[in-house]
């Protein structure tokens, strides 16, 4: 039996992509596997992309999902309410694609919900907690220009990169005391940082392909 | 993996080399990488005295899998905020720079001019790896109350030596945080949890160097 949050309104399938949107409450949820639904992952808050929202389709939902815990991936969901009819996109890059690119995709199917058991909404997970706790403790200080973050295992790996390109003891002590109080306040996962000074040409020379960013000056 | 005196004795090499390192206008930068080394056995060494935990890579849990869950890096981190938070600091700030001082592998002095050939002098001042052994090393070694468990293991109770010095290295590190703590007792306090014979090695092993309990008032 497929098994929804509460409070779920809306439920697009997009068969050929083998995931789900869901309209939870107030914001986007996706999952993938089908017929595995038991939690769905909610996403990041709606964003818009003037480039697409301009188009001739008007995207009512654009979401940008955080990895899962199982999904080391990051999804990212676009669902676009035209008159008529829903399209659900999802994938890696869609925020970024050209508008003559969607327009090869492909409409959802439309799942009716009625007769689905309910189980309470998903709460807040641990790994996202702390991810709010990291940015909250970093957002502050203008040397740190990013932060993204990355799983292994039940280890969350938080690699900041910073905007100085020599050593800055002063510094140095305030984001170590910051992530002392990071450390106090999350016992799971476990957090391991790294602080990147400015000494790269570009982000990919060594964060990896697979980290989310969570934050950007 | 190490008992307590092997790690001391290469804390104390890695020490002497991070001093050598610093002091050099040519290669301080890797004096910063020696003073971690020194940093990880000085506490692979307070673990060793913690029967709940001895060695970082020996104690990493494993989950449902089997695997480990998590990194030895991480899992030490974690030890050393369960167990001595008064360090984590020190030890954090040595080892994000000691990785930044190895790994840097490009910085550039202008936009357009080329890359310098050694990136971590130029990050690092002389001034900073110096100040990094003088004061997170040093914080870190006093945080851990290191010279206890240095003092026991010249009194002969490391587990190399016969029994009960193994035991009894892990016992009175358990129950005492310093040598004046230990000499301030009584032959009779100890014996609340210690066994006579335990007693009696312990003030043999004090007595080889001029050293003894305290004597009970009535005795004085």
């Amino acid at each position: 039996m497929i098994r929804m949050p509460a409070q779920t309104t809306l439920v697009q399938r997009d068969p050929e992509q083998g995931i789900a949107a869901l309209w939870v409450g107030n914001s986007w949820a996706y999952t993938r596997g089908w017929l595995a639904l038991l939690e769905p992952v909610r996403c990041a808050p709606e964003r818009r992309v003037p480039s697409l929202t301009s188009t001739r389709w008007p995207a009512t939902g654009l979401a940008w999902a955080w990895p899962g815990e199982e999904v080391q991936q990051v999804i990212e969901l676009l669902v676009i309410r035209a008159s008529s009819s829903i399209f659900l996109f999802a994938g890696r890059g869609v925020g970024e694609a050209e508008t003559e690119s969607l327009s090869s995709a492909h409409s959802s199917d439309a799942v009716s919900t009625a007769g689905v058991a309910v189980v309470p909404p998903r709460r807040e997970t641990e790994s996202e907690r702390a991810q709010q706790l990291v940015v909250g403790a970093f957002a502050d200080f203008r040397e740190v220009t990013a932060v993204y973050t990355q799983r292994y295992r039940e280890e969350l790996q938080v690699v900041v990169l910073l905007g100085v390109s020599r050593y800055d003891d002063e510094l140095m002590n305030g984001l170590l005391d910051r992530e002392y109080q990071v450390q106090k306040a999350v016992r799971r996962p476990v957090v391991s940082f790294s602080y990147i000074p400015k000494v790269y040409q570009n982000r990919s020379d060594i964060v990896h392909p697979g980290a989310t960013l969570i934050y950007e000056r | 993996m190490a008992v307590f005196s092997a790690h001391i004795c290469q804390a104390e090499h890695n020490e002497r080399v991070a001093n050598h390192l610093a002091g050099s206008p040519e290669m301080y930068d890797w004096g910063i990488t020696a003073a971690f080394y020194s940093a990880i056995h000085y506490l692979e060494a307070k673990f060793f005295s913690l029967p709940s935990v001895l060695h970082t890579e020996t104690s990493i849990p494993k989950g449902p899998d089997g695997k480990l869950e998590y990194t030895a890096h991480a899992w030490r981190q974690q030890l050393i905020l369960a167990k001595f938070p008064q360090v984590y600091k020190a030890f954090r700030k040595l080892r994000e720079n000691s990785e930044i001082a190895r790994y840097l592998s490009y910085a550039q002095p202008a936009p357009g001019q080329s890359p310098y050939a050694a990136p971590a002098m130029q990050f690092f001042s002389q001034r900073d790896a110096q100040n990094m052994l003088r004061k997170e090393l040093r914080d870190l070694k006093s945080g851990v109350d290191i010279a206890f468990c240095q003092f026991l293991c010249s009194l002969g109770f490391g587990l190399t030596g016969s029994p009960p010095g193994p035991n009894l290295f892990h016992k009175l590190v358990g129950n005492f945080r310093s040598r004046d703590e230990l000499l301030a007792q009584t032959p009779v306090t100890l014996t609340r949890r210690f066994s006579p014979a335990e007693i009696q090695a312990i003030e043999q092993a004090l007595s080889k160097q001029g050293l003894s309990l305290s004597r009970p008032k009535d005795e004085e």
